[in-house]
């Protein structure tokens, strides 16, 4: 019914119904004409026409003029007089063609400053945990390693002495002539260090040592039974006091535990990490934590004035025992592979730091008195580390 | 699409309800528990959707029958159709105290936004669909929530709402800045969004809020004088507290579910003040 080039639109303004009325108009050249039976005044020019879009969610096109009576508003929502009216609109008068709404009451700068901040109020309860969560699980490691090296001493000892503390049910400490060796050497090798070191001796034939964080370290008479020197059990030590220096046991706890504990260590809460802690005592180091180690403790025996072959030594007794004993090794990197890094760290050395004094114990008269009941090579079956 | 033309007359005053005459083969659809009687002959069928010819096969029924669970309508809508010989009559009531206005969609241009939950009957033909408020501000703090009624078609429509209603006219770049939860419909060529109070000591103590709706013209904009939330929060506050409040509480939160909405249905139910 429509003419050709004739489009449907909705005029408002005076002489149009109140609720606008349903009009048709054609585009040209030089501007807008509405065709329609009231009587409109004009036909407008294209310069006198302000395009926007507007209405609802700003869905529609609005022609806006002023007539000799008012104001006059075209709206126009049908999907092919819009393609037309932009198809003439970049013919005649390009400027106008970029439809865009107005947004006039959106650019009233307060209007937008406030609603934008009543919105965040709003969302940001919901949305920061939510980042903060995402964070958190995004740099898991490197936000672990941050909390791990900000825990103090004091702390870790405190986690330390209940995690001691429940071990010491299950162990039998012995005192005695080993048990001031290896305090001694200990002392000795930990000399300068923020942690105070308790070094024990237990009765047990499993071939193991170990370490809880803030420098309790024990080590099983089987093991003592096992070496040969007082260099190898320094050696031993060394290797169990760098697992304290450099925090592999809440390394690994934040490992084994996850966000949990990572959680706790941010909000400086170690004690419930106590709980968790009970499994501390048959916690395993990774393969990198038992490397580093092995290499940082040959370098304070070195520094204590020991001689580091002591431990090389000892691994060599350890690899030939591998097959029979499966207890200490099973977590730790094959005492072949390991034997073979500390005598190429060793060869690496120069000959003095190398070449020092021998420890002044007659380690088999500490080993003649080791409990009786500790033998010196039964393959143990627990798997108790 | 051929629109049934109906005959109505509203009763009543300030809880009005309205009387539709049928002729023929003629029908309406009512929001569901809005129908107040009905004579005999007029058949009364649920159908899945809103009844209109636009909605065509099953997916397009699903999506009509989704888009009416979203603004808060029933998922089925209740075609009342005179089977008998002769006019016969159906009513609708309002379900609280407002005005009841017939909304003549022809003479609107085919199309009427309506905040939710307006809608009360229509003639068969006219079809409701969600118009999803994509201006933030204008949804989080306009007062009508993200999700309004778009009522479409040629017939006649009622809608309903609280206290008084007004019905004006806004001539071309014409504006009125509206307590915002007020506004019930307007024509879609009405720009709607919100304004700041302008001053920070207004925004605090002048009991208003933060922000204005604005309306700014072409185009017929309908408001009402009472948000019902704003009545019921009144009833509430008022409702005896203490050894009755349990029951009181009872009654007010549990059958206003849909006013009385969570954080969400702040948001999403609109209808803040």
């Amino acid at each position: 019914m429509s003419a050709a080039g004739r489009h449907p639109g909705r005029a408002y303004g005076p002489g149009f119904q109140t609720a606008g009325a349903a009009v048709e108009f054609e585009v040209s050249g030089f501007g807008l004409r509405v065709v329609t039976a009231d009587a409109p005044d004009g036909t407008p020019r294209w310069s006198e026409i302000t395009v926007r879009k507007g209405g609802f969610n700003d869905a529609q096109v609005m022609l806006e003029w002023q007539g000799r009576a008012g104001s006059y508003a075209l709206v126009v929502s049908d999907a092919a007089a819009v393609a037309a009216l932009r198809a003439q609109l970049a013919q005649s008068a390009p400027e106008k063609a970029r439809l865009r709404g107005t947004g006039h009451l959106g650019a009233d700068a307060r209007t937008r400053r406030w609603s934008h901040l009543m919105v965040w109020a709003t969302l940001l309860p919901i949305v920061l945990p939510i980042v903060l969560l995402v964070l958190l699980l995004a740099e898991h490691d490197r936000i672990a390693a941050w909390a791990v090296s900000h825990v103090p001493v004091a702390q870790e000892r405190k986690l330390g002495e209940a995690v001691f503390a429940q071990a010491k049910a299950r162990l039998r400490l012995v005192d005695g002539p080993p048990q001031a060796m290896v305090r001694e050497i200990g002392a000795r090798l930990t000399r300068g260090s923020p942690y105070a070191y308790e070094f024990h001796v237990a009765e047990d034939a499993t071939v193991n040592a170990f370490a809880m964080p803030g420098g309790f370290i024990v080590v099983h008479t089987g093991l003592l039974a096992l070496a040969g020197s007082a260099e190898e059990v320094a050696g031993v030590l060394a290797h169990e006091v760098q697992h304290v220096e450099r925090r592999h046991s809440l390394k690994a706890m934040v490992k084994s535990a996850g966000l949990m504990v990572t959680v706790s260590l941010l909000f400086g809460d170690l004690g419930g990490l106590v709980s968790v802690g009970q499994d501390l005592i048959g916690l395993k180091f990774s393969r990198d934590h038992e490397s580093e180690a092995d290499a940082e403790g040959l370098k304070m025996l070195v520094a204590a004035g020991i001689r580091p072959q002591g431990m090389r030594d000892f691994f060599r007794r350890m690899s030939e025992q591998e097959k029979l004993d499966l207890g200490w090794l099973s977590s730790h990197p094959a005492s072949e592979t390991r034997f073979a890094a500390m005598d190429a760290a060793l060869k690496a050395m120069p000959a003095a730091a190398v070449d020092a004094p021998a420890l002044p114990y007659d380690y088999a008269a500490i080993k003649a008195a080791l409990p009786a009941a500790t033998k010196p090579a039964p393959p143990p079956r627990e798997h108790t580390k | 699409m051929a629109m049934d033309v109906i005959d109505y007359k509203i009763y009543g005053a300030e809880m009005q309800f309205v009387e539709i005459e049928l002729d023929p083969n003629e029908a309406a659809i009512g929001e569901a528990g809005s129908m107040m009687y009905m004579e005999d002959g007029v058949d009364l069928d649920t159908i899945f959707g809103d009844g209109s010819a636009q909605q065509s096969g099953f997916f397009g029924k699903l999506m009509g029958a989704g888009k009416r669970l979203l603004t808060g309508e029933s998922l089925f809508t209740t075609v009342y159709t005179n089977k008998g010989q002769g006019k016969k009559k159906v009513a609708f009531a309002a379900p609280y105290p407002g005005k009841l206005l017939p909304m003549d969609l022809s003479k609107l241009g085919g199309a009427l936004i309506c905040q939710k939950d307006a809608f009360l009957c229509a003639a068969k033909g006219v079809s409701l669909s969600i118009a999803f408020q994509k201006k933030l501000g204008a949804g989080f703090f306009g007062g009508e929530g993200f999700i309004m009624q778009k009522l479409e078609g040629d017939g006649l429509a009622f809608i309903h709402a609280g206290g008084t209603m007004l019905k004006r006219d806004l001539a071309p770049g014409e504006t009125l800045r509206v307590d915002t939860g007020c506004l019930v419909a307007m024509q879609p060529s009405v720009d709607y969004d919100i304004q700041y109070v302008g001053k920070i000591k207004t925004a605090l103590f002048g009991g208003e809020g933060l922000f204005f709706a604005v309306l700014r013209g072409p185009g017929t904009v309908i408001l009402q004088s009472l948000p019902f939330n704003r009545l019921a929060s009144r009833i509430f506050a008022a409702a005896p507290q203490g050894a009755g409040g349990g029951a009181a509480a009872g009654l007010l939160g549990g059958g206003g579910g849909r006013e009385e909405g969570g954080v969400l249905g702040g948001i999403f139910g609109g209808d803040d003040d």
